[in-house]
């Protein structure tokens, strides 16, 4: 490598950093958080609906994380965007994103939610009951609290897989980090070293991320045992 | 006065609980004994209702349930039967995520709606009847069996409850905590609180007991005062059953 293309390759680095990092802060952090914050009181419901002894209930939600979990997110942010607006509904591409995100989220996390909350001992359940709770009570002050521990590791998994695959919205023209990396590229002619800075930059937040999930992990653990 | 009439309860085709009959005196202690798999704690669990029974009539106070396949009990009627015992559970049952304290104020705050100070209240008198105080920011994993235990029961006993239940309350405990946890169920019963206790401690049951229920195959075969009752019943199946237990 010759000395000046060294040099214009970190001033193209340099020069890009910070638009890929304000396209990560304007659009890929609100879309994971807002997303995922929806897609988890999703799954929640989800979760009940499958543990329900209410047949009906228990067949719309399989229905649902049968469709969701055996179609490519892809698809759906394309039918979502591009699908729909021939039925008349128009969606603006961070909308449609929030959609299509949530709806995975919740087909995802509902079976992490379900199983959390089946793993919790049928002697807490008892022990609620016994004090004088109703179901919902002893769902709430009990079983959750103790179902959210068992729930950490696998969701921020999926919160983590959601940080990347928000970059699939660049598909449906929404500037977030990746589609202004290739914006950047496009112009700069440079795809090698814009999409390792991209990657490198995907990389910081969840290496954030994680290092919180075990920060929470270890609250949790030292309440627990 | 605590009375059950013609009590049936089925797990599929088994029948766990045949045509059960029983009066619990108030203040008094009854004691239920018998075999493995004889219906014991399904008994005990249909009193306050975590099973609820096919047939049958249970009448406390002035109020009366009755059971059938056709008619399911109505949620608050639940509650409310609940609402007045308390159970002790052969595994403690303590909530792992609240401290001891915690544990106790739950149900005072959550179900009875009273202050935060109130509970505090009751959880420190009822953590000093059972010796615990000095453990009470400590979380159930931190303590022993038989201090979990004892816990167990100043939460059961800190929600007012008409009726004490226990399920086999030392089974789950190493032999040496066995004792401290005997003890202050003997306390209990002398405070005049009525108490129902399924346990396979035959001493210990001679020693509290003012009744004495023997169940056999979902029926209760036998029933009187234990000095009776251990010495000098003529059931043969109660003899068979004393004999292998002092074996
Ligand atoms: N939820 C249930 N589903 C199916 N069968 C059950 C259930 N609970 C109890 N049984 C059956 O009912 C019978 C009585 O059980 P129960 O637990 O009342 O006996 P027990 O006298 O308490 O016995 P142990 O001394 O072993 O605790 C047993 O044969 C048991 O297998
Ligand atoms: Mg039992």
């Amino acid at each position: 490598m010759t000395e000046l293309r060294f040099e214009r390759i970190s001033t193209i680095l340099s020069d890009s950093f910070i638009p890929i990092l304000q396209a990560g802060l304007k659009f890929t952090i609100p879309l994971t958080l807002i997303s995922f914050a929806l897609g988890l009181i999703l799954a929640f419901l989800v979760a009940l609906a499958r543990i329900s002894p209410i047949r009906l209930l228990n067949e719309i939600a399989k229905l649902y994380i049968w469709i969701f979990r055996g179609t490519p997110l892809l698809v759906q942010l394309f039918i979502l965007f591009y699908g729909l607006p021939s039925l008349g509904i128009l969606l603006p591409p961070f909308h449609a994103a929030v959609i299509g995100f949530t709806l995975n989220v919740g087909a995802y996390c509902s079976e992490v939610v379900r199983a959390a909350i089946l793993s919790i001992k049928k002697g807490q359940w008892d022990a609620a009951y016994s004090i004088g709770m109703t179901s919902s009570q002893a769902m709430r002050r009990i079983v959750l609290p103790q179902a959210f521990r068992v729930a950490i590791p696998p969701l921020s998994n999926s919160f983590i897989s959601l940080v990347k695959d928000t970059s699939l919205a660049a598909t449906i023209t929404l500037t977030e980090m990746f589609q202004k990396g290739q914006q950047i590229a496009a112009v700069t002619f440079e795809p090698l070293w814009l999409y390792i800075e991209v990657a490198f930059i995907y990389l910081i937040f969840c290496t954030v991320l994680t290092y919180f999930q075990g920060k929470l992990e270890r609250f949790y653990d030292n309440k627990l045992a | 006065m605590f009375t059950i009439k013609n009590i049936e309860k089925s797990f599929g085709d088994f029948k766990a609980l045949n045509n059960v009959n029983a009066t619990f005196e108030k203040g008094k202690t009854t004691v239920i004994i018998g075999s493995s798999g004889s219906g014991k704690s399904t008994l005990l669990r249909c009193l306050n209702l975590l099973e609820v029974p096919d047939f049958g009539e249970i009448s406390y106070d002035n109020e009366t349930l009755t059971f059938s396949k056709e008619h399911k009990l109505k949620t608050n009627k639940k509650l409310e039967l609940r609402r007045r015992t308390g159970m002790i559970f052969q595994s403690f049952n303590l909530f792992p995520h609240l401290t001891v304290e915690e544990n106790i104020k739950e149900g005072i705050i959550t179900v009875q709606k009273r202050n935060k100070i109130m509970a505090q209240q009751a959880a420190i008198a009822h953590l000093e009847m059972v010796g615990l105080v000095d453990q009470k920011d400590k979380y159930p994993h931190q303590l022993s069996g038989g201090q979990q235990q004892r816990v167990a029961i100043a939460r059961g006993m800190a929600l007012k409850p008409d009726v004490l239940l226990y399920d086999e309350p030392t089974s789950a405990l190493d032999p040496e905590l066995v004792g401290e946890v005997l003890n202050v169920i003997k306390d209990l019963a002398k405070t005049g609180i009525t108490q129902i206790i399924v346990t396979h401690e035959m001493k210990f049951a001679q020693e509290v007991a003012d009744h004495v229920l023997f169940m056999d195959k979902g029926e209760i075969v036998d029933q009187g005062n234990p000095s009776e009752l251990f010495n000098h019943s003529n059931n043969p199946r109660l003899k068979q059953f004393l004999n292998r237990i002092n074996h």
